[in-house]
């Protein structure tokens, strides 16, 4: 008998006389899914033959929820449509489904949410979901610990439902995942930093009150956040005080967690049982996609429990077919593993489907190899193509001998062939394209697909004769200026199916800074101090290694020099320059050791450089130290070590890499830094440049500024040389 | 449709029960089998019909709907037909025999499957007594409100029936287990978990459980047993052939009987009934009847062992290994009847080979397909 | 299928009723299998009787159905149709007015079944469906329109590759072949001395029937019995398909209880080189042949080169039918659904017993 869920535990939801409501915010917010997402809402993509809406309610069903109000934007009428004509409309489903239209200008999450504030949706706790969830945790198990909570405290306002997985788990996402330092006990989250694919996040910057406060923390780098968040009512209010909030973790969790006047905590559910992970992009389509078919879904599989109520039987080697006998297969055909095929669809001789999704009525011709693909209903591909890790729409046709390249996208209705040759990575839609038909350089991509995309005829040629298709161009980092964040270029490309990213990780210092000439060089080397293994846990990260930045936060930096420049040249004291750097800190919502490179690097800039000899050198250094140094440790919190290391990071990259020496004595003199500080600092690995994989003559200067302060332990052993045993064994042990 | 004539309420009960059995909220035969029972007793009792096909059809539209929605739980689908079963039985005694079998229509196809015509010919004496009036055309509920008590009773019968079904299965349970046997036992099956209880009330002996990986019921089995005071062992799946030796019985549980007399039951009872064989080790089997299922080729397909998702088998947040392998976990075994020696269920002993006529006897011929539209040729008249 | 045996023919009582010759009549149609024209046979029996009495009539039956079988080299099948048509009118509940109105009655019954009779194959095939993997390999042995039915049936659903067995001495394998490739269906020819090669890339062992016994046992083209030991032994399923009109009411215990068996079948023979060469006389050896009803053959065989046998001489005395035992049959499929092969007695004792 297969192990019996908590059939009881269904009887306790029922006797609350709450009803559990959910809020569903059906839009994606965001471009990751065009082309295919122009013609129809992201929520409606299907997945595994059946739109992702409708995993999504499933899941919520399976937790017992009975209202759930789902917020649509973009293409509203036709969420509203599939809802009405779906199973959940019938008396039988037990569910009741609002749908709700928001207005277009509804562009982030947390604008969805203040108008779930404003229209006064919710009346209790509430789950509160992303459109394109698929899971089979049960969420009333969290609610139910949620409420237990909220008894003995009002003010854990929310609880998140993470999943247990590893770092490099395909479904966890490289590009827009997170770090949670989370209390051992209570679970709760004490501190939540976002992880980007690129610039890639090497270091997680953990304030320091929180390992003072808490004697148990867990800091974990191996949860996929599944968005589904149990929250209590006051939570769209929150969005509604704090208009500034976007994101609901990048702004809303991080805020409540920061915020010293709110009060409020947050907590997470780390799920050790069941799946739950979110269809985000289009690599993590690919990656929820075959654990539905490797039935990590369970009982949300095709053969057992389809979302759409389409009975697929289940083959030897998770091979799922419709079951209506519909399906047509060739004699000579192969279905390869992990592979699903829709109702009505025709596989012809000779052809190999491994590890795809084909819809319903789809064919497919003769000696065409399907792999790693997904077709939705109604395409026609024609002989003797090749199609490799893609996503093509409904209603296309792919005509003979074509060739469909990993990572491609393809809208719907899209004619190409016959004889198109697809390079990887391209968007293809029908419709005429708003944006501008420039053939751009292919910066990241190799030296062939830039000799392929300089002409244009060429690229009618690529798609064939008959084709009326429109090839998308691939978007550029500087052109796309709202593009930050998370969605920068180079970050998305982790977020893409059939993206390795490869290149990113071995070549990118040369890519990043012969295009990207607008950004700061502090931008290129920071994409060098890349280590994979830097990643993999946070609890391993020591809090004082080189702070990367990233292209998020150079508009910030600009900000802090400019702040500082008025300090400057205003003669503001430092207590108000102090002040203003925390306010402008809260608003960019960037961490402390962001301000503190800010700070520091503006400081040492603000020394001039005076060729008279040492000594007016060494007078100017004080002047400004002593002047401004201070501010360093007014900025919100005191952690010298970083200082140094700032310090030395930037010294490294700057012609100010002399003054690193008498900064660094300056700061001494002021106290500012104390002796075990630049002990400590000594001690650790990447002051000496270990493990920065930057540029040789970074890495030198680095060591240069190591060998300095070494030289500087030294004259204070010999200064106490009743210490100095004690020093030079701790050198030694370096 | 026949589902036209079921009342909103009971057809939401249907769709309730339906979404329930998909979502593998209700698992396990007795659960799903008495789950079934109490949405068809509101079925039936909400129903309106003038004639006995219309109700029958009822019945195998809300069964259909449920066997739908989960294939794998037979128990569903078996207690539909018993409810069938029990509907035709009493209509026939409330109006006095077949009137469809009558001696005119007698033709070497019905010979064939019937036998010798004089057999049943008894059942048309007694014409005197009061009959129900089908589809009459003044009163069109009469024949609803007569025959619903016997029907309530009739549904409340199979309900008992399920409700006793772990004592009766071991009410002989004594007779079978002696002092100082060893018993070797698999996974968690309430119903050889009452029947070991039951014998240990009188005789003293020993239990190997076998933990039965993934799903480990063994481990809550042992427990259980233990509670009880008898000596048990817990071993891994892995030693089944090792103690086998050892071993005097074996007596597993089944999760649904099929027609030729094999079985499907927990993963591993295949192991164990194939090591059994090897020692010649008689192989007990313990269900109740609910478990019959008129059915042959499922052991053919492939996916009618049910497969469960892989994380009881890997965890995963094995990440790197889930990319690279692809995991099963089937819920079940099939055993075949050769291996099995003996069925213990509430209605006696029976061997493999005698499952096929006691289905036959169970359940009506015509009731064996519920969702194939070319097996019931009268419901296409409602 | 029935071969003729030469032999005096005879008219049966019942005027100028020639059974045998209806009997070759009614097997025109193709479609027909035997038990069914038998049935037809015995039908036009009646519809000829002039018996004014039930006794009359089932004696007439009895022997017109005697005489059919005299004529008949392989009886098996046929008896199986005569047993049950004539089982059916003794006990058909005749409250006509008339006998000859019961008679019309009979007549009308047993056209019916012809009739009904022949759907049944559709019936199987579509029982069958449920049983025939998509992508699998099944072996069938010779020729049998349910088995050609079915296979024919499961191809519009499935993806199906057939083996079938060449099945001497009547080759009817290859008319198996003819029938599946003009449908489409890959076959492949086996030898029947190749079936345990083949075995290992069966997926199940498929074959029709001449009749079924009240063991559950099997009486099919020779060779059956072979393949379904093999079958066993290789773990792999063995059904057999049967109209229920070929159950019979049979129990053998060996080949040699088959009705089919003669005892030429697989008889020794002296060797006759020796026996000339030690000059014993021909008289024995005349009597041999002559009990082995084939003296033609006997003869032959003296002149022609005592160490050599010709092809003839081999399927002569060979037998055409074996015998299967029930515990080598998985399931047996017919029109009244599937069964083990234990669940046939139950029908034939219904009809039978008592």
């Amino acid at each position: 008998m297969p192990p019996k869920p908590a059939t009881t535990k269904e009887n306790l939801i029922g006797d609350d006389d709450e009803v559990l409501q959910a809020v569903i915010l059906a839009d994606s917010f965001n471009k990751r899914f065009k082309p295919l997402t122009t013609q129809k809402p992201r929520c409606l993509l299907p997945i595994c033959n059946a739109p992702l809406l409708d995993w999504t309610l499933e899941s919520l069903a399976l937790a017992g929820v009975q209202e759930i109000f789902v917020i649509c934007r973009s293409h509203p009428e036709q969420v509203k449509a599939a809802i009405k004509q779906s199973k959940w409309s019938k008396p039988g489903s037990g569910i009741k489904i609002v749908p709700i239209m928001t207005a277009k200008e509804t562009f982030s999450p947390g604008d969805a949410l203040r108008d779930v504030y404003t229209r006064g949706l919710v009346t209790s706790d509430f789950v509160l979901v992303m459109g394109d969830l698929v899971s089979n945790i049960r969420i009333d198990e969290v609610v139910r610990a949620h409420k237990e909570r909220r008894k003995t405290n009002k003010d854990a306002i929310m609880t998140m439902v993470v999943k247990e997985s590893s770092p490099y788990h395909r479904t966890r996402s490289k590009g827009d995942s997170a770090v949670f330092v989370l209390d051992s006990e209570t679970s709760e989250c004490l501190h939540y930093e976002p992880v980007m694919g690129h610039p890639r996040t090497n270091v997680a910057h953990i304030p320091r009150e929180i390992l003072a406060e808490h004697p148990n923390v867990e800091i974990r780098n191996d949860l996929i956040d599944c968005s589904i968040d149990v929250c209590s009512v006051e939570v769209p209010s929150l969005f509604q005080d704090n208009f500034d909030y976007l994101d609901i973790r990048r702004d809303f969790v991080h805020g409540i967690l920061t915020s010293d006047l709110l009060m409020k905590s947050i907590h997470c559910y780390v799920a050790k049982d069941g799946y739950a992970a979110r269809v985000q992009d289009t690599r993590s389509y690919d990656a929820v996609s075959k654990d539905i078919l490797s039935r990590w879904t369970f009982p949300l599989v095709p053969d057992d429990h389809h979302p759409s109520d389409q009975a697929y039987e289940l083959r030897r080697g998770n091979k799922y077919l419709a079951k209506d006998h519909t399906v047509s297969l060739a004699r000579t055909c192969k279905i390869g593993n992990n592979s699903l095929i829709g109702a009505s669809s025709q596989i012809s001789d000779g052809v190999q489907v491994l590890s795809s999704v084909v819809g319903r009525n789809c064919t497919i011709g003769p000696r065409t190899v399907v792999s790693d693909a997904y077709i939705f209903d109604g395409t026609t591909i024609g002989a003797d193509c090749v199609i490799t890790r893609s996503i093509i729409g409904a209603g296309v046709s792919v005509k003979d001998n074509s060739v469909v390249e990993r990572g491609c996208l393809i809208g719907d209705g899209v004619v190409i062939g016959p004889d198109a040759k697809i390079i990887p990575f391209s968007r293809i839609s029908k419709a005429p394209d708003e944006d501008e038909e420039s053939d751009d350089d292919e910066e990241s991509d190799s030296d062939l697909e830039e000799l392929e995309e300089d002409e244009e005829n060429n690229v009618a040629g690529k798609l064939g004769v008959g084709s009326n298709a429109i090839l998308w161009p691939k978007a550029a980092p500087q052109e796309d200026e709202d593009e930050e964040g998370v969605d920068n270029f180079e970050n998305l490309r982790f977020m893409r199916i059939g993206d390795d990213a490869s290149d990113i990780d071995i070549s990118d210092a040369g890519t990043v800074s012969s295009d990207g000439s607008d950004e700061s060089s502090d931008e290129d080397s920071d994409a060098d101090t890349d280590a994979e293994s830097a990643a993999t846990t946070a609890a391993s990260m020591p809090s004082g290694t080189p702070i990367p930045t990233t292209p998020f936060d150079a508009e910030f930096r600009n900000e802090v020099n400019q702040s500082l420049e008025r300090a400057f040249a205003e003669g503001h004291s430092v207590d108000n320059a102090a002040v203003e750097l925390k306010t402008l800190r809260m608003a960019s919502n960037v961490s402390l050791s962001r301000v503190r490179e800010g700070v520091v690097a503006a400081i040492v800039d603000r020394i001039k450089l005076v060729n008279t000899g040492p000594a007016a050198q060494r007078a100017e250094i004080a002047a400004v130290v002593n002047r401004w140094g201070e501010l360093i440790n007014k900025i919100g919190g005191v952690d010298a070590v970083e200082t140094i290391t700032v310090l030395q990071t930037h010294c490294a990259q700057s012609e100010r890499l002399p003054l690193f020496g008498q900064v660094l004595a300056a700061l001494y003199q002021d106290d500012i830094v104390e002796e075990d500080d630049i002990r400590a600092w000594h001690r650790l690995p990447a002051s000496q440049g270990e493990g920065v994989n930057g540029s040789v003559e970074e890495v030198t200067n680095l060591k240069k500024c190591w060998a300095v302060g070494a030289r500087m332990i030294q004259q204070f052993d010999e200064q106490a040389s009743d210490e100095e045993d004690e020093g030079s064994s701790e050198e030694e042990s370096d | 449709m026949s589902t036209e004539s079921m009342s909103m309420s009971s057809q939401r009960l249907v769709d309730n029960l339906a979404y329930k059995l998909k979502r593998r909220q209700v698992v396990g035969s007795r659960a799903a089998a008495l789950e079934t029972l109490l949405v068809l007793r509101q079925v039936v009792s909400k129903a309106r019909f003038s004639n006995i096909d219309q109700l029958v059809d009822i019945i195998r539209g809300a069964g259909r709907k449920l066997v739908e929605a989960q294939p794998k739980e037979y128990a569903v689908g078996n207690t539909i037909r018993k409810v069938l079963h029990h509907i035709r039985e009493e209509y026939q005694t409330a109006t006095g025999g077949v009137p469809s079998t009558s001696r005119t229509s007698f033709s070497i196809s019905k010979f064939l499957v019937q036998g010798q015509p004089r057999k049943q010919a008894v059942a048309v004496q007694s014409e005197d007594r009061p009959l129900l009036k089908e589809n009459d055309p003044d009163d069109p509920d009469s024949f609803a409100k007569g025959l619903k008590p016997v029907l309530m009773e009739a549904i409340q019968d199979v309900l008992d029936e399920l409700e006793t079904v772990y004592d009766n299965v071991s009410k002989n349970a004594k007779d079978h287990i002696h002092s100082d046997e060893i018993i070797l036992t698999l996974g968690m099956s309430r119903t050889v978990e009452a029947f070991l209880k039951s014998a240990a009330h009188h005789r003293k002996y020993t239990v190997i459980v076998v933990e039965s990986a993934p799903s480990y019921g063994g481990h809550e089995m042992a427990k259980s047993l233990s509670a009880a005071g008898i000596s048990t062992f817990l071993v891994p799946d892995s030693s089944i052939f090792a103690v086998m030796s050892r071993v005097n019985k074996v007596i597993i549980g089944a999760h649904a009987i099929l027609a030729n007399g094999g079985m499907f039951a927990v993963t591993g009872s295949q192991l164990a009934a194939t090591a059994a064989r090897a020692h010649s080790t008689p192989v007990v089997v313990c269900a109740g009847q609910f478990k019959f299922t008129p059915m042959w080729n499922l052991y053919h397909e492939y996916a009618a062992l049910d497969f469960g998702d892989p994380s009881a088998v890997l965890g995963f947040e094995e990440g790197d290994l889930v990319d690279k392998v692809d995991v099963v976990n089937p819920y079940y075994d099939y055993v075949q009847p050769e291996l099995i020696d003996v069925y213990i269920t509430n209605y006696g002993d029976h061997p493999p080979s005698a499952i096929y006529r006691l289905i036959k006897e169970t359940y009506y011929d015509e009731d064996n397909e519920l969702d194939s539209s070319t097996t019931a040729p009268e419901s296409s008249k409602s | 299928m029935p071969s003729m045996n030469p032999g005096p023919s005879t008219l049966t009582q019942s005027g100028g009723f020639d059974v045998y010759a209806t009997y070759e009549k009614v097997l025109k149609n193709e479609e027909l299998s035997v038990p069914l024209a038998a049935i037809l046979t015995l039908v036009e029996l009646i519809e000829a009787s002039r018996a004014g009495t039930m006794f009359e009539l089932v004696k007439e039956l009895n022997d017109g159905a005697e005489t059919l079988k005299k004529r008949l080299s392989n009886p098996i099948s046929l008896n199986a149709g005569c047993e049950l048509f004539i089982a059916f009118v003794t006990l058909f509940p005749h409250d006509s007015d008339s006998f000859a109105g019961l008679k019309t009655e009979l007549v009308q019954q047993g056209k019916r079944y012809a009739a009904e009779g022949l759907t049944y194959r559709k019936k199987i095939a579509e029982l069958c469906l449920g049983f025939i993997k998509d992508d699998s390999v099944i072996l069938t042995h010779s020729y049998s329109r349910v088995v050609v039915q079915t296979l024919v049936r499961a191809h519009q659903q499935k993806r199906i590759s057939v083996y079938v067995t060449e099945a001497r001495p009547h080759s009817l394998g290859t008319k198996t072949y003819e029938a599946l490739t003009a449908a489409g269906i890959p076959c492949t020819v086996v030898l029947d001395s190749a079936v345990a090669y083949v075995m290992e890339k069966v997926d199940m062992v498929l074959v029709g029937s001449e009749a079924i016994v009240e063991s559950g046992g099997l009486i099919n083209a020779v060779g059956s019995n072979q393949i379904a030991i093999i079958a066993k032994s290789a773990n792999k399923p063995f059904y057999a398909l049967a109209e229920s009109f070929k159950f019979h009411r049979l129990f053998p215990l060996s080949q040699y209880d088959l009705p089919s068996h003669k005892p030429d079948i697989l008889s020794f023979r002296h060797p006759k080189w020796r026996q000339s060469r030690t000059g014993l006389s021909e008289q024995p050896n005349k009597a041999d042949s002559q009990t082995a009803g084939s003296p033609a053959l006997g003869r032959g065989a003296q002149t022609t080169a005592p160490t050599s046998i010709t092809q003839e001489e081999i399927f002569q005395c060979n037998p055409d039918v074996d015998y299967t035992r029930p515990d080598l049959i998985s399931l047996v499929f017919s029109d009244v659904g599937s069964l083990t092969p234990e669940g046939v007695s139950q029908y034939l004792v219904g009809m039978f017993a008592g």
